[in-house]
């Protein structure tokens, strides 16, 4: 026999579960322990298959006259015989069988990006991940500083985040329980570490969009200002989760973050468009910013007045708009 | 002993007197009041607004016959229903001898919350005017019918014009009562000299002076054939009047800290200020508040005709700039947060912001809209402004201007701004 032969069987999913090298023709297999290649599967006779040479060098697979028969892959034809060439894949019973040459090339091998990681990277350097705990600690703190006007204490800045801190730590175990089920590590310290650096670029960004909100007098588009925060923290908080959860390629979990953030502000987005009730309030929060931030020219009176034309219009639109839907 | 005896029963003695002097002059009161309400209670009837759909009663007032052919006055209030929404209510009258009838609302004053209906009777006595300002102290008669408890006269005294205000009204020294709106208020002659109106406590209340009824009577010759349209005219030209007035005269400032603010605009106004001065807090805030004294009702959630303003002075020594423009922030955005009104009668508020710099005051304006829907052309209109450029100390504004074209409330919130300036 010139080449070697390999048999591969399949599970439901094309992942071979064990691989045979057919070394001498004829080459049996079947449920029966005289066979080269035992299979115990139910649904195999004794001897099921041959597999040798016909006079013109094929390598051909016959049916023994076996209860359940022989089948190409993915064809409900049942057939005498068959030439097998490298890739053709036939059933017996409900196994599935694959042949290939040893010449069949391989890909080149997929790059270790989880232990590689940036992350990881940083992961395995202690005092990076206390120098960024105490960084994501003092966004937080200077947010609480700067947000409270009255008399400061830590008890009640406590308090104050305890739900937030519940909210933190339920999401973590969640993390920690779904890693478990699918690589069989934890990674406690991974999840805790993205979920803690996620909430303080929240609490970071959501800062961030006010000083926006005021420099270009951006209340208007207070909701968009708010889809572009979530869209960016989601996916990364996915992302960084999702790394240590599987092991699926970088691609793919880029895919996955990218996939969910997206949901989650078109459902915000969708929300707030369906949103057309009714309020006597002025639903419109403007932000006041330190007189440092006063970058952009003003109007003069004269300007802001006359830009109200399209104000009116506006008005005049919805009140038609009430008038016509009545 | 004896001597305390004597000084108690002189006491009880006077009293006495004081009490049959006083029963007296009620006695002979009562009596002209009979009198007036056996000759004009035929003239008077119940007005009660029905839903139409369950013939369940939605409110009651009075009216008044003021001509041949079942003509009758009562309030734009009692009927606002019926007008805003005809499908869902009728009007019915109820004669002090039982009669009664389909009306039908044939004008309306809106401005000076007035109606005209039209029932079914054919009457020949009704009532007659006296537009003329009669002198403070007169005895004017009332004739109603307090909560649905049957036709009533009472006597007051006419308290002259309440000065100076928005929309005129009769200051009427005695007790109204809810269900009498409407009603004629009359002398002893029988000449009507205004129309009851509302009530606000203990012997205050209000009457529509008569030369308005005079005029809606005169009007009502050529009239549109929508009263919506018509009530929206009323309330365009009302504010037309009013807004153009305080458009044309420079506005009077006051001093608040080191800035000049809008004081009065007139005498139609009240206004009242302080200090909040919160002790144990590291901030302190001046308030200044204005308002027009009157308003105009469209109905039971929605009156409008008026303008408001308020200051804000906010300053502190302790805190750091951020902390301050976090409470600056926060007072701003509950300055002024809500106006009343309904679904079906505005839309919601739009509002533009920017900064401003004017007089060398940096701000940062915002300025909302909404539109009436049933009348349209009439906004509701708020102006906010804030002052940015120092660190520890800031003013804030508030304007709200009620049932205003648009101009009009363009033009005036500018001459507001204009009027706001920084002394060194």
């Amino acid at each position: 026999m010139a080449t070697i032969i390999i048999l591969e069987a399949l599970d439901k999913n094309a992942k071979v579960q064990h691989r045979h090298f057919i070394q001498s023709l004829p080459y049996y297999v079947g449920r029966g322990y005289s066979n080269d290649l035992v299979l115990d599967d139910d649904f195999i006779s004794p001897e099921h298959i041959k597999i040798d040479l016909d006079v013109e060098g094929n390598l051909v697979t016959s049916d023994m006259g076996s209860t359940n028969g022989l089948y190409l892959f993915n064809n409900s034809q049942r057939v005498s015989s068959t030439i097998a060439k490298t890739g053709t894949e036939i059933r017996i019973g409900h196994t599935r069988l694959r042949f290939r040459k040893p010449d069949y090339l391989v890909k080149e091998a997929l790059k270790d990006s989880l232990h590689d990681h940036l992350l990881s990277r940083v992961m395995n350097k202690r005092w990076l991940l206390v120098l960024l705990w105490v960084a994501v600690l003092s966004v937080i703190a200077i947010d609480q500083y700067i947000g409270n006007f009255n008399q400061y204490s830590i008890a009640k800045l406590l308090s104050q985040l305890l739900f937030d801190y519940i909210v933190v730590a339920v999401w973590v175990a969640g993390w920690v329980v779904a890693n478990r089920l699918t690589t069989n590590a934890t990674n406690f310290g991974a999840h805790l570490f993205v979920a803690g650096l996620g909430y303080a670029s929240l609490v970071l960004l959501d800062g961030f969009s006010h000083y926006i909100s005021y420099v270009f007098s951006m209340a208007e588009q207070r909701l968009w200002l708010e889809y572009g925060t979530t869209l960016l923290v989601i996916s990364a908080v996915f992302y960084g989760h999702l790394r240590y959860c599987s092991l699926a390629m970088p691609k793919r979990v880029v895919a996955t973050a990218a996939g969910v953030s997206l949901s989650v502000v078109s459902l915000m987005w969708f929300q707030d468009a369906v949103d057309d009730s009714f309020s006597n309030t002025i639903d419109l929060t403007v932000r006041l910013k330190p007189p440092v931030f006063n970058v952009v020219v003003s109007d003069q009176l004269s300007e802001f007045f006359a830009s109200s034309a399209t104000l009116k219009e506006q008005v005049d639109q919805e009140t038609t708009r009430g008038r016509d839907s009545k | 002993m004896p001597m305390f005896v004597t000084r108690s029963g002189l006491i009880l003695f006077v009293f006495f007197l004081t009490c049959f002097a006083g029963l007296q002059s009620v006695a002979a009161k009562e009596d002209s009041s009979r009198e007036l309400f056996e000759q004009y209670k035929s003239l008077i009837l119940q007005v009660k607004i029905l839903y139409t759909a369950s013939g369940k009663k939605s409110s009651i007032g009075t009216g008044f016959l003021v001509k041949q052919g079942g003509y009758i006055v009562t309030n734009y209030h009692v009927v606002a229903d019926l007008l805003l929404k005809p499908q869902q209510y009728n009007a019915v009258y109820i004669t002090e001898s039982g009669k009664t009838g389909q009306l039908k609302v044939v004008s309306v004053d809106v401005v000076h919350d007035l109606a005209l209906l039209k029932a079914d009777l054919d009457n020949q006595a009704y009532f007659e005017f006296n537009p003329e300002p009669i002198q403070k102290g007169t005895e004017v008669y009332s004739l109603g019918n307090p909560r649905d408890l049957g036709f009533v006269i009472l006597s007051g005294n006419h308290g002259g014009l309440v000065e100076p205000s928005l929309y005129e009204k009769i200051h009427f020294i005695g007790a109204l009562e809810p269900g009498m709106s409407g009603g004629p208020s009359f002398t002893v002659d029988g000449k009507v000299v205004g129309v009851n109106v509302a009530t606000a406590g203990n012997l205050l209340s209000f009457l529509v002076p008569s030369k308005h009824v005079v005029k809606m009577l005169e009007d009502a010759r050529s009239l549109p054939q929508n009263l919506l349209v018509l009530a929206q005219q009323q309330l365009q030209a009302n504010q037309s009047t009013y807004m153009s007035d305080f458009i044309r005269h420079p506005i009077k400032t006051t001093r608040l800290g080191r800035y000049r603010v809008p004081d009065k605009l007139s005498e139609t106004f009240r206004c009242w200020g302080g200090d909040v001065l919160s002790k144990p807090k590291p901030y302190q805030i001046i308030e200044q508040s204005c308002e027009s004294k009157d308003d105009i009702f469209l109905n039971e959630d929605h009156s409008t005709g008026t303008v408001s303003y308020k200051h804000l002075l906010i300053s502190s020594d302790k805190l750091d700039a951020f902390k301050f423009y976090t409470l600056f922030e926060a007072k701003f955005s509950r300055l002024l947060m809500a106006v009343e009104g309904r679904e079906e009668d505005v839309t919601n508020f739009s509002c533009q912001e920017k900064f401003v710099v004017n007089h060398g005051l940096h701000l940062k304006v915002v300025y909302c809209a909404r539109g009436y829907k049933k009348f349209f052309g009439l906004y509701d209109v708020v102006l906010k402004a804030a002052t940015v450029d120092q660190k520890k100390m800031g003013l804030q504004t508030a304007l709200l201007l009620t049932g205003v074209s648009f101009q009009n409330a363009q033009q005036f919130a500018k001459k507001y701004l204009d009027s706001i300036t920084w002394q060194q």
